[in-house]
C-alpha cells in the first residue's frame, strides 16, 4: 500500500533536492503574489469567480445541456462518458474511425486521471505529449508531479540526460534554452505528421458552445490546427455560463498559477475548420457523486491553476509523486479521497492545515477546512494510521481526567530526566522529524499553588 | 445515449439549490495612460513594440530587417500586391505553412492590463498561421486598446470558428523555471501600434 508519508520519506533522503524543490515552487508563489497585488480588487475578483462557480454547481445539468446544444449547432460532435473507461473507449473509437495511428496531445490532467496514454498505446496508437514538461516526463516514463509544472521535480542536468538517451543529443547538455530548442525541433515533426490532436479544456461556455484552451507554448494550437481530427476532453465541472465570465477567470488563472497576467495564448474554439472534425468528450468519472456530498462539493469549483500546490509547505517538501495520484497537492488530497477513500486515506494528512492553500485559491475553495473534515471522517471510520490512532486515544483519555493527567505528567517528567531515550527514539513517530520539547521544571499547577494558591 | 441521461439525472438529484449569478461584473479599471500600460505589459510578456504613424512604416521595417527570400504571409488589405504572398487563394492543407518565416496580421482589440490582443480567424486567414510561423507581427490601432479583459469581452462579437487572445511570443519555463522564449509557437512577437 502506497502512502504519502513513506513516499515523502524517500523524496526527503536527498536534502539538497528538497531544498531546491521548495525554493523553486516558492519562487512561483512569490510571482503569484506580485501579480495578484497589482489587481486592486483582487478579492472581489475571487469572490465573483467563486459565486459564478457556485451558480454553475446549482445549474450544472442545465448549463451542460445548453452547451451541448450550442456546440452541436456549431458542428462539434459531443460525447458523454460516465467514467475513465468509457472516456478512453470514446477517444479510441474516434481515432479508429479515422485510422489514426499517431496523435499529439496537449496537457490535460483529465486524460492523466483516466490513464489514456497507456490505454491508447496498448491499442496501437502512438501518443506524443507536446507540453514541454509533459514531454520530458513522458520520455522519462514518469507521470507529471504538478498539474501546471509537470516536471518541476527534475533538474536540468537530468533532462539533458533524458534527451541524450531518447533524442540522441550529445551527452551533458543542461542549458534550458538549448534543451527547449531541441524539443521544439523534435516536436515540430510530430505536429506535422499527426492525424489527430487531443487537448484539454480550461473553460467551456454554455452560452456560445465554445471552449477555451490556455497555453504558453502554443502546443494545443499547433496540434489542433494542423490535425484533421481535434478531440477536446473536459471534466463536466469545466462549464461556465456566459462568455463575459471568461474575463473573470482568465484574469485569475495564470496570475494564480504561474504569476503571469495572462497565458500567451487563450484560444477560443467554436467550430471545426473546413475539412476538420471536432469532438468534445464530457466526462463525469465521480464528479456527479462528488456534487451530492454537501461538505465537499465546493472543491468542484477548482479551475486547476496549481496555486495551492506552490504554496503548500508539505507539497513543496515532499514532491508531487508522493501523492501517488494524477492530481497531487492540497486539491488532489481532497478530490482523490472523496472518490476513493480507502486508496487515498493518507492524503488528507499530507497537510499542515496552515490554510495557505485556502488563502491563495482563486475560486475561494475552503481547502484546509475540507482536509480537516476528511480527517474526521477517516478517523471516525477507523481507517486512521494505527500508531497515531492508538497514541491519540491514550492521550485523549489522559487529558480528559485530572488524575490520569497528573500521573502521566509525573511519569513523563521522571522519564525525561532519567531515560530520555525512551521518548527520543525512532519508535516515537513524533520524534522522527522534530525535537521533543523540553519539560518545564515546574508545571503550571505547581507554580500556581506555590505563588497564588498558597497566598490566598 | 445511456451515459448522457445517467450523468444528467445524477446531477439533477445532487445539485444544490440557490446560488444566483453575481450581477456586478465591474472591476476597478486602469483609467489613464492605456497605451503606456499596454506597452509596458507587452514588454514584460517578451514582445517587441514599435509605435508607427501608418502601415507603410511596417513595410519599410520589414524590407529593412527581413531577408527577401524568406516566406512572409500578409493578411492585410493594404499590403496585397506589395510584397510576397497574396493569401486570397484557398489553401486546404495547413501543413504547407511549415516554412513561413513571418506572418503579418491585424488584431482587433488590445487589453492594457495584460497586452493580450484579440485576433479572429478572419484576421489569421489560416488558423495555424500565427502559431506555425517563426515570427509573428501583429498590427493594432492604438485607439483600440481597452483597460481590462472585461471591457474587451463586452465589445468583441462572438465569431464563428476560432479566435484567440495572443499576448506575446511562445514561451515555456518547464525546465527549472528558467524562462525560454520560443517553445512551439512563434519565436518572437512584434507589435506595431498605429497611432
Ligand atoms: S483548488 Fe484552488 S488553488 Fe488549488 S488548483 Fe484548484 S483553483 Fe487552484
Amino acid at each position: 500500500m502506497k502512502s504519502h508519508a513513506s513516499l515523502a520519506e524517500q523524496f526527503n533522503r536527498d536534502e539538497n533536492r528538497v531544498d531546491w524543490h521548495n525554493e523553486t515552487l516558492w519562487f512561483v508563489r512569490e510571482k503569484r503574489d506580485r501579480q495578484s497585488h497589482q489587481v486592486s480588487d483582487w478579492e472581489k475578483l475571487r469572490e465573483v469567480a467563486s459565486k459564478i462557480k457556485l451558480n454553475v454547481l446549482s445549474n450544472l445539468d442545465i448549463y451542460l445541456m445548453e452547451f451541448e446544444k450550442n456546440a452541436l449547432t456549431n458542428g462539434i460532435k459531443v460525447h458523454w462518458a460516465k467514467d475513465a473507461e468509457e472516456h478512453n473507449k470514446i477517444v479510441l473509437s474516434i481515432l479508429q474511425d479515422h485510422q489514426v495511428k499517431f496523435m499529439v496531445k496537449s496537457k490535460s490532467m483529465l486524460t492523466e486521471e483516466c490513464h489514456l496514454n497507456d490505454y491508447l498505446e496498448k491499442n496501437g496508437v502512438e501518443v506524443t505529449d507536446t507540453d514541454l514538461g509533459e514531454r520530458i516526463v513522458q520520455l522519462a516514463k514518469e507521470t507529471p508531479s504538478h498539474i501546471v509544472l509537470p516536471c518541476i521535480h527534475k533538474k536540468k542536468e537530468e533532462i539533458g540526460e533524458i534527451f541524450h538517451q531518447y533524442l540522441n543529443t550529445p551527452k551533458g547538455l543542461s542549458d534550458p534554452q538549448m534543451l527547449t530548442e531541441i524539443a521544439r525541433q523534435d516536436l515540430r515533426k510530430k505536429f506535422l505528421q499527426s492525424q489527430a490532436a487531443l487537448t484539454g479544456i480550461n473553460f467551456a461556455v454554455a452560452e456560445t458552445g465554445e471552449f477555451v484552451v490556455c497555453t504558453n507554448e502554443g502546443n494545443a494550437d499547433m496540434g489542433a490546427h494542423l490535425a484533421k481530427v481535434h478531440i477536446a476532453c473536459m471534466g463536466l465541472e469545466k462549464i461556465i455560463p456566459k462568455r463575459e465570465h471568461l474575463g473573470v477567470f482568465l484574469r485569475l488563472l495564470a496570475r494564480s498559477g504561474t504569476g503571469q497576467p495572462i497565458t500567451t495564448y487563450s484560444s477560443h474554439f467554436r467550430k471545426p475548420r473546413a475539412g476538420q472534425e471536432m469532438h468534445i468528450v464530457i466526462v463525469d468519472n465521480g464528479r456527479s457523486e462528488q456534487l451530492s456530498k454537501e461538505k465537499f462539493r465546493n472543491s468542484l469549483k477548482c479551475i486547476r491553476c496549481g496555486a495551492c500546490f506552490n504554496t503548500c509547505p508539505v507539497y513543496r517538501r515532499s514532491g508531487g509523486h508522493s501523492y501517488h495520484t494524477a492530481v497531487a497537492g492540497p486539491i488532489g488530497s481532497i478530490l482523490n479521497p472523496i472518490r476513493n477513500i480507502a486508496a487515498y486515506k493518507d492524503l488528507p494528512f499530507a497537510s499542515t492545515l496552515c490554510g495557505s492553500c485556502t488563502h491563495v485559491c482563486p475560486v475561494q475553495i475552503d481547502l484546509h477546512q475540507q482536509l480537516y473534515e476528511l480527517r474526521q471522517e477517516i478517523i471516525a471510520s477507523g481507517m486512521g494510521e494505527p500508531v497515531k490512532s492508538f497514541s491519540m486515544k491514550i492521550l485523549a483519555r489522559s487529558l480528559s481526567h485530572v488524575k490520569k493527567y497528573e500521573k502521566l505528567r509525573r511519569t513523563m517528567k521522571f522519564g525525561y530526566r532519567y531515560a530520555p531515550f525512551l521518548l527520543k527514539n525512532n519508535a516515537n513517530p513524533w520524534y522522527k522529524h522534530r525535537e521533543m520539547p523540553e519539560m518545564p521544571k515546574e508545571s503550571f499547577k505547581e507554580w500556581y499553588q506555590k505563588n497564588i494558591g498558597d497566598g490566598k | 445515449m445511456g451515459s448522457r441521461e445517467d450523468i444528467l439525472s445524477k446531477i439533477a438529484k445532487a445539485k444544490p439549490v440557490g446560488n444566483e449569478l453575481p450581477e456586478d461584473l465591474s472591476f476597478i479599471s486602469i483609467t489613464e495612460n492605456l497605451l503606456e500600460t499596454f506597452v509596458l505589459a507587452a514588454q514584460n510578456n517578451g514582445s517587441q513594440v514599435t509605435l508607427v504613424e501608418d502601415t507603410a512604416e511596417i513595410l519599410a521595417y520589414i524590407s529593412e530587417n527581413v531577408a527577401p527570400e524568406k516566406r512572409i504571409i500578409f493578411n492585410i488589405k493594404e499590403f496585397r500586391g506589395e510584397n510576397a504572398e497574396v493569401t486570397d487563394q484557398e489553401m486546404n492543407d495547413p501543413h504547407t505553412l511549415e516554412d513561413v518565416e513571418i506572418a503579418v496580421i491585424e488584431g482587433s482589440i488590445g487589453v492594457a492590463e495584460n497586452a493580450a490582443v484579440w485576433i479572429t480567424e478572419n484576421q489569421m486567414k489560416y488558423r495555424a498561421l500565427p502559431f506555425i510561423t517563426q515570427h509573428l507581427f501583429v498590427i493594432l490601432e492604438a485607439n483600440k486598446i481597452v483597460p481590462l479583459l472585461h471591457d474587451a469581452y463586452k465589445i468583441i462579437p462572438v465569431e464563428d470558428g476560432f479566435s484567440c487572445f495572443i499576448s506575446g511570443p511562445s514561451k515555456t519555463a518547464d525546465i527549472e523555471q528558467s524562462l525560454v522564449i520560443g517553445a512551439h509557437g512563434a519565436r518572437s512577437h512584434h507589435l506595431f501600434l498605429v497611432k
